[in-house]
């Protein structure tokens, strides 16, 4: 199995933890990564600007990608729904086509519309498998229970074909339950794109994440998306002040708790990035006194 | 949030012709003011923000002042409302759309997302490379946690053109 790697910003530049951890367990499980050159955000943050401006970036990308005989791997479920989306516009839209291959001849690049792309949470629910997953485990987390955070993006909106089910998401749940834990979906956004514009809101609607959690008596949240890293695990105080959470509930990347329970250690899974109460969680593994 | 005489002005249904050409998908006209989008929004407590009552002041035109309104900038994009309208409307892409319409037309824009533009332009993503201080007290980034380097466009000066003439563009 062989991928080409895109993190996308966030991940690259910030999300350090996610990128390191997702190589780490692919690795474990035998994935081969190719890490592309002349890339760029795929521009999803910026369409708030100009729709052209993001479809031109999508499309961009996609040429690059698609010219290497191994398919995208992504880590972003914003880049997910860019691609998918700016496949869509461009498809049905013969003019646009025109236009943005005009712009990309002058890159040397052309957009073909052939890219295979995949999240990290589909390549490992349906690439490499929870059977696979499974018999690679050296430690079960039983006894632990965890809010499922997929995030908006992996099944919204409905009518885009989406990485999981609109109705009922369950990869990410069932990647959390093959560990031995227990999972609770939960399926409310994390509020990081309003953060952007009004800070206190998007903080407000992170930390209501986080309440949801400690509520539910979560052990922790276990996300799949940098924007829900940013504002929840990185910006985690600030959440937890915002909605008032006295609990401590650690929010985790899915490979940084995979790799735990592949038996790696910590480090080894960038755990000693994380800014919520991870050490909590640790302790309870043995990992700390 | 701040309404700024909303309803005190005439339509213009230019901008609404405008507003429709962008290359997203929805459709305003079809709204049937059910309200179904606005009770699932995730922002409407939080910003006193209602998508119902911005699309049905698109449908009609009343769009000059909309442009020059905070509410347009108060949404989160969770796309809910979409997946919650049954008229195929996308109320996410109408205020995708007047945030588009709100930048030709030279209106002010939040700062955030132009920081986010220049540093585009700068290296091909929207972040330059952060440090982040470890619970070991030491700061990391790509180069001492052994990440590879992620190399944006090669040739910049095409790229900065290219996205230049992208931003700037208003139709097909
Ligand atoms: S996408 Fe925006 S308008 Fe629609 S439900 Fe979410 S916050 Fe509300
Ligand atoms: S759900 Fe759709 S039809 Fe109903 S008010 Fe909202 S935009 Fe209009």
């Amino acid at each position: 199995m062989r991928y080409v790697f895109f993190p996308g910003c966030l991940s690259a530049t910030q999300q350090y933890a996610y990128e390191f951890s997702a190589l780490t367990v692919l690795n474990e499980l035998g994935v081969e990564i190719i890490y592309p050159e002349n890339v760029n955000c795929c521009g999803f943050p910026l369409r708030s600007l100009n729709s052209y401006g993001w479809i031109y970036l999508s499309a961009r990308l996609m040429s690059v990608l698609e010219d290497f005989d191994a398919p995208t791997l992504l880590l972003c479920n914003w880049c997910h729904e860019s691609l998918t989306y700016a496949i869509r516009l461009l498809s049905g839209n013969s003019e646009l086509l025109e236009w943005v291959n005009e712009l990309l001849k002058e890159e040397d690049l052309e957009f073909k519309g052939n890219l295979k792309f995949k999240h990290l949470i589909e390549v490992l629910h349906d690439d490499i498998g929870l059977e696979k997953i499974s018999s690679h485990l050296k430690r079960k987390l039983e006894g632990y229970c965890f809010s499922i955070h997929p995030g908006c993006y992996s099944f919204r909106p409905g009518d885009h074909p989406k990485m999981d089910s609109n109705e009922k998401p369950l990869k990410l749940l069932e990647l959390v339950e093959v560990l031995g834990a227990e999972g609770r979906n939960h399926l409310d956004c994390c509020g990081w794109a309003i953060s952007k514009t009004s800070m206190d809101v998007g903080l407000t609607l992170s930390g209501n994440r986080i309440k949801e959690a400690a509520d539910s008596s979560c052990d922790g949240i276990i996300i799949s998306c940098p924007h829900g890293g940013e504002i929840m695990e990185t910006n985690y105080m600030d959440s937890a002040k915002a909605s008032n959470v006295k609990a401590d509930i650690p929010v985790l990347y899915y490979p940084q708790l995979l790799g735990l329970a592949l038996g790696l250690k910590p480090e080894k899974v960038a755990l000693h990035l994380n800014k919520s109460p991870v050490a909590v969680l640790l302790r309870r593994l043995g990992y700390l006194n | 949030m701040v309404e700024v005489s909303l309803l005190s002005e005439l339509a213009d249904m230019k901008l609404l012709d405008e507003l429709l050409k962008f290359p997203l998908e929805l459709d305003p006209l079809a709204c049937l003011q059910c309200g179904k989008c606005t009770s699932g929004c995730t922002v409407m407590v939080l910003m006193e923000n209602y998508p119902s009552r911005v699309v049905e002041r698109v449908r009609l035109g009343l769009i000059p002042a909309l442009l020059k309104s905070d509410l347009i900038w108060a949404c989160t994009q969770c796309q809910k409302c979409r997946d919650a309208c049954p008229q195929k409307v996308s109320p996410v892409e109408v205020f995708i759309a007047l945030r588009n319409l709100a930048v030709l037309k030279g209106e002010s824009v939040p700062q955030s997302y132009l920081k986010m533009l220049s540093t585009l332009l700068e290296r091909g993503f929207i972040q330059e490379e952060m440090k982040v201080l470890g619970s070991d007290s030491i700061e990391y980034d790509r180069s001492n946690l052994n990440l590879p380097l992620l190399k944006g466009p090669k040739n910049l000066e095409k790229f900065q053109m290219n996205v230049m003439k992208a931003f700037e563009k208003e139709d097909v």
